[in-house]
């Protein structure tokens, strides 16, 4: 009993991290439809931000959050504009191959960003190291201080993009394009800046989770392979376009992970994830916690 | 006999002219073990590429998954051999025919996916794949692999002396699924499976059978690249689960196809002629640079090549050929319903005469 509380606490408190950059890559994958393959390199860029923030200058990762969010906002800006747009104006294009075009030229990115750390940095593991070492005992489950806090900070990020989406007229334009595309360009929205700003907004609160991530996981320059597919099965659990879907995803996705990991074995944790995945898609496209029906 | 005529002169003639070149290479050009090692390795990645480009370029089903194929090819041949002691072509064949039968099997499952939906879970298909090669060990070896022993010249084994022999017999079977390739998308069937890409449910609408083509297609498709994995295995003698069923060899695969232009017969063929020499040689020649600069200047090169034409390199034939047709003074609306003649399941693809290219 003991030990399936402590499971199910790990699996929330890294959940939630999954649920911050899954949110990043629903406003990504949910509204332009990029399937992102570079996503998970974005985690590695906020992680190795933190890393090289605390070893060189001693700044402590919750402060880093600040620059590495500026950092990843502008990396995302630009991937969008230079080469995501650019599929996009190529004359005579289809939408769908533009969409084929996105998806290698993501590839590519992804492919730069991690062997452009492996060149700067070595293959090397990486990791803020004694930063929050404390852990608490609470009726004999073990709670490490690092995770207690990264999730506090997952759980603000999160509110903090909600009332964005909910309050400001940006969100409002950004919810509209997910509702209906063509309606909303109708009304007046400009679907570039639409997308622009959720990519740009996208890549910063997953540069911001790998950030807060870092520290408690190690990193290496392709660390965040293992996390791409976690997030698009967390989207995908959620519902496309849906903020509140993916954070509520990503917290059961970790459950589920650490669950395998425990009961059935650790090598596994990501197979039983990923055919949950797979059955998913086939059975309830829309998502496990939408009643919404999606064509796909 | 005018068919046979018409057949040779539109891609015959070319393919003709390049089968040849190709078969004479080790005699003019290359010269070295190790070039000719590249040009074998690119010949066997291009049938994977081009069994590919059945499903996913010609039908439009986005795979990123087709490792799952190329790794059953390899691990059933290797596995056929190690441990029951079988013939080595025999294990090849075996390969080709688990890869159709695991197809169809995930076809059923997947297909109902449409576009980036079916990318996404063939991927995440073929990570499980890789997870499940790694953690049932006493099947399939586990993390190690499995290496085969090296027997020396014996054809009837698929072992050879000479790295002349694999680069025949990578030669003869990269032409044989062009061959096919081109005969799929020259028949109905292949106009059905391009009439599904241009638009599923108009497909649907003029009586196409959308899944069984699919499902068919898929399963060619597994059977060419499950091929490539097997003379893979035979030519390097080790397969391990990330060579087999890994990320890197899903997408490269798929990217090999697009730098070349997905759908285009010739688009797997350009791709790796251009991308699999390029990695190989920088793997080699690079490296006294630091770790991980090969691969910067591989991605470089793709991201300038799909920047520059997001359809892939065949496409830019499409766009000079548009902006000749301008200055020759043609009206706007008679350019583009030309040139998407010859674009790959286009907008009306639906024309036969989009067929022969």
């Amino acid at each position: 009993m003991q030990q399936l509380i402590q499971t199910l606490m790990s699996g929330i408190l890294v959940g939630g991290l999954y649920g911050v950059f899954s949110s990043g890559l629903t406003l990504i994958f949910g509204i332009t439809r990029v399937i992102n393959f570079a996503h998970g390199d974005f985690v590695t860029l906020g992680m190795f931000g933190a890393v090289l923030l605390f070893t060189s200058l001693g700044i402590n990762p919750l402060i880093s959050i600040i620059p590495v969010a500026i950092g990843t906002f502008i990396i995302g800006a630009l991937i969008y504009s230079v080469i995501i747009r650019r599929t996009l104006v190529v004359k005579g294009i289809t939408a769908i191959d533009a969409q084929h075009g996105q998806l290698v030229l993501t590839l590519a990115v992804s492919i730069l960003i991690s062997n452009s750390l492996l060149m700067l940095f070595g293959p090397s593991s990486r990791s803020v190291s004694g930063f929050l070492g404390h852990s608490y005992n609470i009726a004999g489950i073990y709670l490490s201080e690092a995770r207690l806090v990264s999730f506090i900070v997952a759980v603000v990020l999160f509110l903090l993009l909600y009332l964005a989406l909910q309050r400001t007229l940006y969100g409002k334009a950004i919810r509209a394009t997910v509702d209906d595309r063509d309606m909303a360009s109708m009304v007046g929205i400009n679907p570039n800046r639409v997308f622009l700003l959720s990519f740009s907004v996208g890549t910063m609160l997953t540069g911001i989770a790998g950030c807060v991530l870092a520290m408690y996981y190690p990193v290496t320059p392709t660390t965040g392979q293992q996390f791409l597919v976690i997030a698009f099965v967390t989207v995908v659990m959620g519902g496309l376009g849906d903020i509140v879907g993916a954070f509520v995803a990503g917290i059961v996705v970790g459950i589920i992970q650490q669950l395998t990991a425990v009961y059935v074995a650790i090598d596994l944790q990501n197979a039983g994830l990923f055919v949950a995945f797979v059955l998913i898609l086939v059975f309830r496209p829309q998502g496990i916690l939408s009643r919404k029906r999606v064509g796909i | 006999m005018t068919r046979l005529r018409k057949v040779l002169t539109s891609t015959g003639w070319l393919g003709l002219i390049v089968a040849v070149l190709v078969a004479s290479l080790p005699y003019w050009f290359i010269q070295t073990q190790f070039l000719l090692s590249v040009c074998t390795v690119a010949l066997i990645f291009m049938t994977a590429s081009i069994g590919w480009n059945i499903i996913s370029g010609f039908g439009g089903q986005i795979s990123f998954g087709h490792s799952i194929f190329f790794g059953l090819g390899a691990y059933t041949a290797a596995l056929f051999q190690n441990r029951l002691n079988g013939n080595a072509w025999v294990g090849v064949l075996l390969g080709m025919v688990v890869a159709a039968v695991v197809a169809v099997l995930l076809g059923l499952l997947t297909l109902r996916l449409r576009g980036i939906f079916f990318a996404l879970a063939t991927f995440a298909l073929t990570l499980t794949f890789a997870i499940l090669a790694t953690h049932f060990q006493s099947f399939t070896g586990g993390a190690v692999g499995v290496t085969l022993p090296i027997l020396g010249n014996d054809p009837a084994q698929f072992s050879f002396d000479n790295k002349l022999g694999y680069y025949y017999i990578a030669l003869i079977f990269a032409a044989a699924s062009f061959i096919v390739a081109w005969l799929i998308l020259r028949s109905r069937f292949g106009l059905q499976l391009r009439a599904i890409r241009a638009d599923q449910d108009a497909a649907k609408a003029c009586g196409v059978l959308a899944t069984r083509v699919k499902l068919i297609a898929l399963a060619l498709s597994a059977v060419v690249t499950g091929l490539a994995g097997g003379i893979y295995l035979e030519y390097i003698r080790f397969i391990d689960p990330n060579s087999a069923f890994g990320a890197n060899l899903a997408t490269q695969i798929a990217v090999i196809a697009f730098v070349g232009g997905s759908g285009y017969l010739w688009g797997p063929v350009i791709g790796a002629a251009i991308l699999v020499p390029l990695q190989q040689i920088l793997n080699s020649g690079l490296s006294t640079f630091p770790a991980g600069f090969n691969l910067v200047v591989y991605a470089v090169v793709v991201l300038a090549i799909l920047w520059f034409e997001p359809r892939g390199l065949l496409a830019l034939r499409r766009r000079f050929s548009s902006r000749k047709r301008r200055a020759k003074g043609d009206s706007p609306d008679a350019e583009s319903s030309a040139t998407d003649d010859t674009s790959p399941g286009s907008d009306n693809g639906l024309t036969t005469s989009g067929v022969d290219r």
